[in-house]
Parts: structure tokens; sequence; C-alpha cells
């Protein structure tokens, strides 16, 4: 038995958020998204996946940072997207800002300097490097144990996933898709957003995979609860 | 003395383009969740850039209708999510957004746009789109001033019938030009210019 995950995208309030978070390919996965400015505890509840969409008011992020740190450590999934300042508000992060080439593609014997350096991760069963690849402002040196899953030339990653920091999964970005895709201007940042949606939209076991005691078990309780039944399936 | 208020999501530096505003012009730069703490005065400019959250400034739409009514001058630019006035409606992209779909075209000879050349709009190192791509709906009464790809009102101007003028760009921020080595970083100092010049009340009955 399997259900859709239970997904929570605060909303930052800017047109790229309203315009990717209404977008009819998008809005179906997406359980709820409450304004990031008055984000409380209970709208993060009973959630399997919380996403902070790029380029979220740094200020607010840094105010709710306890709420995020509470989804990994109940063993929920956080994602954070590029241009949030994450690495001023989620411990663990190194950041390294680099000077934006908008123009690579312009340029002779044009390279973006990305690499997939994980191919096998499920995120890329439908997503190709050129999905990830249009400009980046910074990158992540990620823990030891944490898999780079996009590379970029200047030797950090752009892309991450952390599955040894925290009880709960941590992907991390400097893309900033939603703006991009909320402007209509970078396809490939579409194809980034929704390629990351439908991954983390996948169905999943409907029964916790750890033992039934621990966080996990208030997890499932609260998402059987009426106000959130109605998006699993 | 004119009082720029630009608006900002969180308190932070001063944009390089306001460098170029008049040498008299009070600056002051407001973040956003302060706005309706600050009192309007006669003569105030309003800048209100793409990257503000929307939804926060259109609940703060008494306060920008009683800026207006006395006059002053709004700028807003981005793709409109969150209407703030009555008489406004969300962006509406548009249907193709080609290299030949993404066409700048001035209208009228607005002073903002006096001296550029629309090429300069339409493309940056041979690349389009950047100006705009679709449009925000003005109401009936607005003067357009520049449009993308055909007809869609990109850049315009509205007196509102209460007082006041909102000048709207729907797509980025127009002073994104201003240390273009093109005609368009003629953009940001006239805007500027033109917003922090308060209109006469001649002008206004010569409108009416």
């Amino acid at each position: 038995m399997t259900r859709r995950p239970l997904i929570v995208v605060p909303d930052g309030g800017t047109f790229y958020h309203h315009t990717s978070l209404t977008d009819p390919r998008i809005a179906p996965l997406v359980s709820r998204t409450p304004d990031l400015r008055t984000l409380s505890a209970q709208d993060l509840a009973g959630t399997d996946t919380v996403v902070v969409p790029c380029r979220a008011n740094p200020e607010i992020l840094r105010a709710k940072a306890p709420l995020f740190l509470s989804v990994l450590n109940r063993g929920d999934r956080l994602v954070v997207m590029g241009e949030t300042e994450s690495h001023l508000w989620l411990p663990g992060l190194r950041f390294t800002p680099l000077e934006t080439n908008f123009w690579w593609w312009l340029e002779p014997e044009a390279a973006s300097g990305l690499t997939l350096a994980a191919p096998d991760h499920p995120l890329f069963t439908d997503m190709r490097l050129e999905d990830a690849t249009w400009h980046y402002h910074g990158m992540f040196t990620p823990p030891e144990g944490a898999a780079s899953l996009v590379t970029c030339r200047e030797g950090g990653a752009i892309l991450y996933e952390d599955r040894v920091s925290w009880p709960g999964p941590l992907l991390v970005t400097s893309l900033d898709p939603m703006y991009h895709h909320g402007s209509y201007f970078m396809p490939a940042a579409s194809r980034f957003l929704l390629g990351l949606m439908d991954w983390l939209s996948r169905p999943m076991p409907t029964a916790p995979a750890r033992p039934p005691h621990g966080p996990m078990i208030d997890r499932y309780e609260a998402a059987s609860t009426p106000s959130s039944r109605s998006t699993t399936t | 003395m004119s009082r720029l208020l630009f608006l900002q999501p969180s308190a932070g530096e001063a944009p390089g383009f306001l460098s170029l505003a008049p040498e008299e012009t009070d600056l002051w730069l407001v973040p956003e969740a302060a706005l309706d703490a600050i009192t309007p005065r006669p003569g105030d400019a309003l800048f209100a850039p793409m990257h503000i959250d929307q939804r926060l400034f259109a609940r703060s739409q008494r306060w920008i209708e009683t800026f207006l009514d006395q006059g002053n001058t709004l700028v807003f630019s981005g793709p409109l999510a969150h209407p703030f006035l009555p008489d406004l409606r969300p962006f509406v992209p548009l249907p193709r957004r080609g290299l030949s779909d993404l066409r700048v075209e001035t209208r009228g000879d607005h002073p903002i746009h006096a001296g550029i050349d629309p090429l300069d709009l339409t493309l940056r190192r041979g690349v389009a789109g950047f100006h705009g791509r679709g449009a925000n709906p003005p109401p009936p009464e607005a003067e357009v001033l520049a449009v993308v790809g055909g007809d869609h009102p990109l850049t315009w101007l509205w007196h509102r019938p209460r007082g006041g003028r909102l000048l709207m760009h729907a797509g980025n921020n127009p002073w994104l030009f201003w240390q273009d080595d093109s005609s368009a970083a003629r953009l940001a100092p006239q805007l500027l210019a033109w917003a922090l010049t308060p209109e006469r009340p001649l002008d206004r009955r010569k409108r009416a």
C-alpha cells in the first residue's frame, strides 16, 4: 500500500511563488501553501516534506528556522532552494557565493561546468542534467557522508542530499527554479521544478518504515487527521 | 524636497541605481513589513520592486489608496500576482515567447523613454526577454508607454481618477539596464527624475 506524500510549501508572497504554486502541474502535488510570514508548527504538522521556496525572505526564514529544523528532527524531509541564505539559518551548511555567469552559453565552446554526480539517484529517473542547467549563484560543500547530486566546475555542489546529519533527509540546492519558472524565462528551470516536485510526490509506503515507536508514529497519526486526510490517497 | 520610498523585502543596502536619483532626493529604504508605519506626504514617490511580498503589499491597499489620494507616484515592477487596487488584474504572460515575440516597442514620447532605442530594451547581448514577457492588464484610461510582442501593454501610466499616478511595468525592474553600455541605461535616471518630479496642478488641469 502506498500513498501520496503530504507536501507543504510555505508561500513567500512573491509573484513567482504564486505562479509556481498555482501552476496546474504543481498545485495538485502540494497539500498546503501557508503564508511564510505567519508560518506555525501547526502548518507543518503531519507533513512528509516541506519545501522552502527559492528567494524566500531570509530574514523571515531565520526567524522560522526552528520550525524547519523540527521537520528534520522528527524524520521528515526538508528541501531548501537557493537564494535563501540557508547557510545562515540551517546548521552545518557550508556555502560559497560565486560570481554568476549569466552568459556562459554565449561563449565559444560553451560549457556549463556542471556534472551529474549521482546519475543513479531516483531524482534523475526522469530529470536530466540539462534540466538543472541555467546559471547558479553559489555552491555548497556537503558534509561528509552526504551525496553530491550536481557539482560545478568550482568544485562544490549546487544540489546535494544529506541523509546523515539529521533523522530526516535534507535536499539542498543553490538553484532558484521558482523565480525563473514564474518569470517565464528559463525553460530548464521549469523542467527542474516540475521534475523535483514530481519526484517529491512519488508514492510512499503507508506504514512507517521504522519500528512502531518514536516520532514516526506521531507523524502518521497526524497525517490521518480530518484536516489533512483529503490529500492522502 | 521629494521623498523616495524604496520598498525592500528586508532591511538592506540601497540598490546601486538609486545613486542616479536627483541630488536633492530624500531617500528612504523601507522594509516591506514597515510600509504601513510610514505616513505618506504629498510629493512622495514609492518604488515597489519585483521581489517584494506582493500578498503583503496588497494587504496595504488602504495605505496605498491614501498615498495615491495625495497625488503621489507609485512605480511598481514585476508580474502582478496579488492586485493591490480594485482596478488591477493579474499578470498575463505572452502566448508565445520566442525571440520574435519578445520585441519591445515604446509608445508616445514619455520622458522615461527619451533617447532610448527600443531594440536596446529588447535585447541584451542578443538575448531577448529581460525587460518583460507579458502584461499586467491596464485600466481603460491608462496610457501605454511600451508594448511587448505586438500590443501587450508592458509599461503603462495610469492617472488614477481619485488622484495619484501609477507607473506599472510588468517585467524585470526597469532599472536593470542602468549600467549597460546602451541607450537602455537612460531608463533608470529618467524614471527616477520623472517619478520625483511631482505633477504640477497645471498638468492635472490639462488632463481634466
